[in-house]
């Protein structure tokens, strides 16, 4: 019990992990002594806040106005995010043998593989790799990862071209296998979601694996 | 003329010793007496008035845009995550309980939280990438203007701790970090950071209630 005590200024802080912060909430639930104390800790850090003000660009009010009168039509911060943490392009260098071993379409794949102009962009998560290797000339390219865990039941893998206009969906796949993409342009973002089984119009889950063309 | 105006919208019966207050001495006086004008916007919020909506913007926004763009670094990602702060206030209103802490202290965690989250993610993916791309860019010209900007305020607050209460605090809740790495970056046992995250907490607070900082 004292260990969960120890926890409330970093909670405060917000410097906990995930793990250690839904722990020490159950903790608060049933501990008064702690409540007292992450009241007075928030009163230390809201200061710290206050004394960081800085005036928000006038047209942000308008932005922040309109989209609670049209919710719904934002991007997600993740998708945000993952554009200012947009992947840097790896030099091609060995096909991957995982997600090849379970191809339809091996001979396409190799075509864009072969491209003169074959680029690869590589995608970058927490829960796996991911590669996307395309060819202008050829108008394809091929999407394959590695180490990613198998989709649960009742849900898929779903690849996304993102640009200004919102994310578009560029197909569904399950762990291991490969998808043909011949519709995309430079700069886009690439980005791979959970979501639920057939699919999504729009993402709804978190940003596992993503890049930028 | 313009903060009594902004004061009377949040008391509209105000208590006269206040009116005319200077802004440093009411953000006081909202701590300290726990802010009851924005708890009843929230509530009112949470019945979907979206006019209580635009009054927490007015009285908060330069909290929150500050606080996420001293945790950022970047304007651009500081608006994006404001506008999803505010969307989340819109949703979740109904989910804050003054009996726990005052409005202010949920709007700058909330905000706080997001900030983090979005600095833990691009760091991650950083981290993956830093074999590839080597040295971390220089800060650019607006990363360098925020640190000259840097409030006066804040300086001589965090100067009232010690050096390790300052940089434990620093590091924790305008770096993103979490108490492990926090250990880890100052080689500190992480008992004692953990002291010193607490024992500042309470010192800030104290200087908050007692100084005119
Ligand atoms: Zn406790």
């Amino acid at each position: 019990m004292s260990e969960e005590h120890d926890l409330v200024a970093a909670y405060a802080l917000n410097a906990l992990d995930e793990l250690e912060a839904h722990r020490f909430e159950r903790h608060l639930d049933e501990c008064d002594s702690c409540r007292r104390e992450l009241a007075e800790l928030l009163e230390a850090t809201t200061f710290l806040a206050d004394l960081s003000s800085a005036a928000a660009p006038t047209d942000l009010r308008q932005r922040v106005l309109s989209q609670i009168q049209a919710p719904g039509r934002r991007r997600g911060l993740a998708w945000i995010v993952a554009t200012a943490a947009a992947a840097v392009a790896l030099v091609f260098g060995s096909l991957w043998a995982t997600s090849l071993a379970r191809l339809d379409h091996f001979e396409q794949v190799a075509a864009i593989y072969q491209a003169a102009d074959a680029q690869p962009t590589a995608l970058a998560g927490a829960e796996g790799e991911g590669r996307f290797t395309h060819s202008v000339s050829l108008g394809q390219g091929v999407f394959a990862t590695e180490d990613l865990a198998d989709a649960p039941a009742d849900s898929v893998y779903e690849l996304w071209l993102i640009d200004d206009t919102g994310p578009h969906p560029a197909g569904l796949f399950e762990a291991g296998e490969a998808v043909i993409v011949d519709d995309f342009s430079p700069g886009q973002m690439i980005a791979v979601t959970l979501e639920p089984a057939g699919g999504s119009d729009l993402p709804t889950g978190p940003i596992l694996l993503s890049g930028q063309l | 003329m313009g903060m009594q105006a902004a004061f009377a919208s949040v008391y509209p019966i105000a208590p006269p010793h206040i009116v005319g207050l200077m802004r440093q001495k009411l953000l006081r006086f909202l701590f300290v007496t726990h802010a009851t004008g924005l708890d009843d916007l929230l509530t009112s919020i949470a019945r979907g008035d979206s006019s209580a909506f635009e009054s927490v913007y007015d009285q908060t926004a330069s909290m929150v845009y500050g606080l996420t763009l001293r945790i950022l670094r970047s304007p651009a990602l500081a608006e994006e995550v404001t506008q999803e702060v505010y969307l989340q206030i819109w949703r979740q209103a109904d989910r804050f309980d003054a009996n726990r802490a005052p409005a202010r202290a949920w709007i700058a965690t909330l905000a706080h939280r997001r900030a983090v989250d979005a600095v833990r993610r691009i760091q991650s993916a950083r981290d993956r990438e830093q074999g590839l791309i080597g040295e971390p860019a220089a800060p650019d010209a607006s990363e360098r203007a925020i640190e000259h900007e840097e409030s006066a305020r804040l300086t001589k607050a965090l100067g009232k701790l010690s050096d390790l209460q300052r940089q434990v605090i620093e590091l924790a809740y305008f770096g993103g970090l979490t108490q492990n790495q926090v250990a880890e970056r100052l080689g500190a046992p992480l008992g004692t950071v953990k002291t010193r995250m607490r024992d500042g907490l309470q010192r800030l607070r104290s200087v908050m209630r007692d100084d005119h900082v």
